[in-house]
């Protein structure tokens, strides 16, 4: 597997985005699952930056919780969102219930 | 985005102790995080959190806040949503009227060390950070 990025045009401005954000341009290469991705979604370049925002996110999270000492790990992150995804799904449900018995 | 979770002052004191109860509360909001959510804290939740931290704490939660690129927000305390909280009832604190408004506002879950304070609520609606 081979990324490639090739880094070749910075202050370009493009259409989607907000007036006066200075925007980069990139040539890179991806992986075959990726490209067949990246070839469904209609704005590539909107879908890659969320994808790296969302990355960027959460290394900044653990970064924090590594510098107070704190070492999750993946098997009690994924454990503690089945609890969350369980009760939220089920509060949710309720609460979409009781909202259609009172219209 | 939206909020999945509300963090109660039992929550955040325990993140900024660092001690063994801070690791629960990391993991979830790793989780939130990686299900596309946002950890919420009200604000009078992270008043009472930083009086009842030392400088320690405190900068834990301060990083928690400023570092964190927006995955951890915090709640803001609305004007038409004080008085509802000034006619809070007898034994509730501002603090966890603050998170009970916030947490329905949002339809999230209560993240808490102190479930019984939050007993008459649905199950549902109230994560035991202590299981």
């Amino acid at each position: 597997m081979v990324m490639i990025f090739s880094y070749f045009w910075r202050g370009i401005f493009l259409p989607g985005y907000p007036a006066g954000m200075a925007v980069s341009k990139f040539s890179i290469s991806v992986p075959e699952d990726v490209a067949q991705q990246l070839a469904t979604v209609s704005n590539i370049s909107e879908y890659v930056t969320e994808a790296v925002r969302r990355r960027r996110r959460s290394d900044m999270l653990r970064n924090t919780f590594a510098e107070a000492g704190l070492m999750v790990t993946d098997e009690g992150v994924a454990a503690m969102g089945h609890r969350v995804s369980a009760k939220l799904t089920a509060r949710r449900a309720k609460t979409t219930r009781s909202r259609r018995q009172a219209a | 985005m939206s909020v999945h979770v509300v963090l109660d002052p039992s929550a955040l004191i325990a993140y900024g102790e660092l001690g063994p109860h801070s690791l629960a509360v990391a993991e979830l909001m790793a989780s939130v995080d990686e299900n596309l959510g946002l950890v919420g804290v009200p604000a009078l939740s992270v008043l009472e959190s930083y009086a009842a931290l030392d400088d320690t704490g405190r900068a834990a939660l301060d990083a928690l806040f400023t570092r964190t690129d927006g995955a951890v927000v915090v709640l803001p305390l609305l004007a038409e949503a004080t008085l509802d909280l000034a006619h809070r009832p007898d034994g509730v604190t501002a603090a966890h009227a603050h998170v009970r408004l916030a947490a329905d506002e949002h339809e999230a879950l209560v993240a808490t060390y102190h479930p019984e304070l939050f007993g008459d609520l649905d199950e549902d609606s109230v994560l035991d950070l202590g299981e």
